[in-house]
């Protein structure tokens, strides 16, 4: 799993000029665009004294650090030290980098280098629908949708054909990032679906 | 007639009162009240203001309200003449009071989840973190629902008090450990709020929303 | 039961609650340094302390609070010699409880860098960030770290002050869990206000936090200086909870220290240097109770 794409959210969910903190396989990250719409993940740390960046903010092409203000560039370089404006920060100056993707809709990171492949193709006729948090690990999760070493499942549930991409988030939660396929199914009857599915995998999957 | 906030800066339910008069742009006087350490709440002065010993307490004239959701309502029929922040139109009004008593109810233990983590607050919710995470949940979904109708806000494609009644709980949920990751929309929501004109933060709305 | 800690926070002094808190005839049970505490006041007036397990530890009270050691005291309490001017005020802003570190919480107080970012409009403003050099110092005499010459320009700097101000600093670190600042007095430019922030390590990455201000303020009310002390450090504890990781890192290398952070980095010299590995990244193994650090 670890090194291989893991969806951690729904591209419409990130949208330009935020930060966002995702946790992924127990790590701490941050998932951010720039103004103009870069999308990166870094890790939320922030070099300087540890803060986590998914509490600071954009500003233009730059994440800002919130408790000094440190800017730090798309390609993960510090841009900035406000407390001291003359000094150039050192090239050495990073904040950890990881490979994040869209497709169809969907964000995917990768723990590793990032793999070859790209990540898995969703069909041209989904919708998002939502994202779903669930209180049980991502292997009991998969277990319950019959996914097997899938990250992406294609489930029917009442009548819906729901795309449903798993994300493991630590050790007892994990996320659904939900999309629909028909461009005539009523997403919001389509939800509800989601979300009774979602009741049934926690009731089954809850440890006695 | 002037209005009057019996207030603590940490309130989130001063809080929903202060977003309520910034947003309706209506000046006020605070009284700073010592509730921690103090515990000012619980002295007769008060009392006889807020007989349950809840704040903040709305003073206007002769009117001495001391339930938040008294408070919120009154501001919205008395002082929103375009009457959006509490619609009239009875559908939108019982959408709206609908999410308020959800805010103001299932919610709420948000607000005990952090009045433990703070200051170790006893509270009657026997669980408040585990309350406090499902009724994200469903605040959750509730937006998520919205959002798919094309609706920004909770009851409808405007604010109304029912947004500023359920925001404190998200938007301080960072001082009880909760940093929102799982819950997309909310995250969303609470930027389009901080955007409203009016819009007042408070320490522990973190910058990020 | 304390001989696991080592002597350098098992010997100091450390905040146990605000007098206030423990009225003639209360007892009440507190955690310090992962271990149970009961402190108790009696008819008369008189504090007394003891672990959970019986044997009695040496308490104090002064400066609006109750302290404790559960050691051998290596030295007196430390002297606030403000304390003794009686035109001051004092406020004590009660516990807040913060899962992190309280030398975590003593290093951000410290720092001046944060104030533009953290205490937007009140401590600091985004267009003047920069923070002069200062001069830091062990004292050996006292043992103590301090932080000198240290200015800042404010917005608002105090409860009191409605305009703003190049403030002048003093930083002085006086154990490894309390620090104070002694800061331009918006009333009077030729003295200081006094606010300090005493720290109760409950576990290695838990810690109460009890500030109190000292000042010659005689407009704001008292619950107007609490609240606003209380503003401040509410903002302080989001980034307090949201260090990584919670403990302190002793290690040179594990973070980016700047000019800016001389303070800090004198006062990991000086933790270094007296084995404080309580609370610390590197004491991790040494101390139980620190699950949930990432
Ligand atoms: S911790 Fe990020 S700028 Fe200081
Ligand atoms: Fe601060």
């Amino acid at each position: 799993m670890r090194g291989g794409w893991c969806p951690i959210g729904l591209s419409q969910d990130l949208p330009a000029g935020i930060a966002a903190p995702v946790i992924l396989d127990g790590r701490e990250l941050v998932a951010w665009r720039t103004g103009e719409g870069v999308l990166r993940l870094f890790e939320d740390r922030c070099p300087h004294r540890g803060m986590r960046l998914s509490f600071g903010f954009v500003r233009g092409d730059a994440l800002v650090c919130l408790y000094h203000g440190w800017r730090w560039g798309a390609d993960g370089g510090c841009r900035a030290i406000p407390a001291h404006p003359e000094l150039t920060p050192p090239k050495s100056l990073v904040v950890p980098r990881f490979a994040v993707r869209e497709a169809g809709g969907l964000v995917w990171a990768a723990l590793g280098d990032g793999p070859d492949d790209p990540p898995p193709e969703t069909p041209a006729d989904v919708r998002p629908l939502a994202t779903l948090a669930i209180d049980l690990p991502a292997d009991v999760v998969s277990a319950a949708l019959g996914a097997g070493e899938e990250r992406l499942v294609e489930k029917e549930e009442a009548g819906f054909a729901l795309l449903l991409a798993i994300q493991p988030v630590d050790a007892r939660r994990s996320s659904l990032h939900v999309l629909l396929r028909g461009a005539d199914a009523s997403p919001l009857a389509a939800l509800d679906a989601a979300e009774a599915l979602r009741m049934r995998i926690e009731r089954e999957g809850a440890p006695a | 007639m002037s209005l009057v906030l019996h207030d603590w800066e940490l309130s989130a339910d001063a809080y929903r009162a202060r977003l309520a008069l910034g947003m309706l742009d209506l000046p006020y006087t605070k009284v700073p009240v010592d509730v921690v350490p103090g515990r000012e709440t619980d002295t007769p002065a008060f009392r006889a203001l807020s007989p349950t010993g809840a704040m903040p307490v709305l003073v206007e004239g002769d009117l001495v309200l001391s339930e938040i959701g008294a408070i919120l309502i009154h501001l919205a029929e008395r002082h929103d003449p375009a009457g959006t922040w509490l619609p009239r139109e009875p559908a939108r009004r019982a959408r709206c009071l609908d999410r308020l008593l959800f805010a103001l109810g299932s919610l709420r233990a948000c607000d005990a989840a952090r009045d433990a983590a703070l200051f170790e607050t006893p509270s009657r919710i026997a669980d408040p973190l585990a309350e406090a995470r499902a009724a994200l949940r469903v605040l959750e979904s509730l937006l998520a629902r919205r959002a798919l109708a094309g609706e920004a806000f909770l009851a409808g494609e405007e604010p109304t008090i029912a947004d500023l009644a359920a925001f404190p709980a998200a938007a301080l949920a960072v001082d009880w450990g909760e940093d929102l990751a799982l819950l997309p929309k909310t995250r969303l929501w609470t930027r389009r709020v901080r955007a409203l004109p009016g819009f007042t933060t408070m320490p522990g709305v973190p910058e990020f929303l | 039961m304390t001989r696991d800690l080592e002597p350098a926070v098992r010997d100091a002094w450390h905040v146990l609650c605000r007098s206030a808190d423990l009225a003639p005839g209360a007892a009440t049970r507190l955690r310090l340094l992962s271990r149970d505490v009961e402190v108790a006041r009696n008819a008369a007036g008189t504090v007394s302390a003891r672990l959970l397990d019986g044997e009695a530890v040496a308490t104090r009270e002064a400066y609006g609070h109750v302290f404790a050691c559960l050691g051998t005291p290596a030295a007196p309490l430390f002297d606030i010699a403000e304390f003794a001017e009686d035109d001051r005020r004092l406020a004590t802003c009660g516990a807040v409880r913060v899962r992190a570190s309280g030398l975590r919480l003593v290093e951000n107080f410290l720092d001046m860098a944060h104030f533009p970012f953290v205490h937007t409009d009140l401590l600091g403003v985004e267009e003047r960030p920069e923070v002069p050099r200062y001069d830091i110092e062990i004292r050996r005499d006292v043992d103590e770290v301090w932080a000198t010459n240290c200015r800042f320009w404010q917005p608002r700097a105090a409860a009191s002050s409605a305009e703003g101000q190049m403030s002048e600093y003093l930083y002085r670190v006086a154990g490894p869990f309390a620090v104070m600042l002694y800061k331009t007095c918006p009333a009077d430019p030729s003295r200081f206000d006094v606010i300090g922030l005493l720290i109760r390590p409950a576990e290695p990455d838990l810690s109460y936090a009890y500030a109190f201000v000292l000042v010659l303020d005689e407009a704001s009310s008292e619950t107007a200086i609490v609240h606003f002390q209380q503003t401040i450090f509410l903002q302080d504890r989001i980034v307090l909870e949201n260090q990584r990781p919670r403990l302190l890192p002793l290690a040179p290398n594990a973070e980016t220290p700047t000019r800016a952070d001389m303070s800090s980095v004198a006062y990991r010299r000086w933790l270094k240097e007296k084995g404080v590995r309580y609370g610390t990244v590197e004491g991790l193994a040494g101390h139980g109770e620190a699950e949930g650090v990432p």
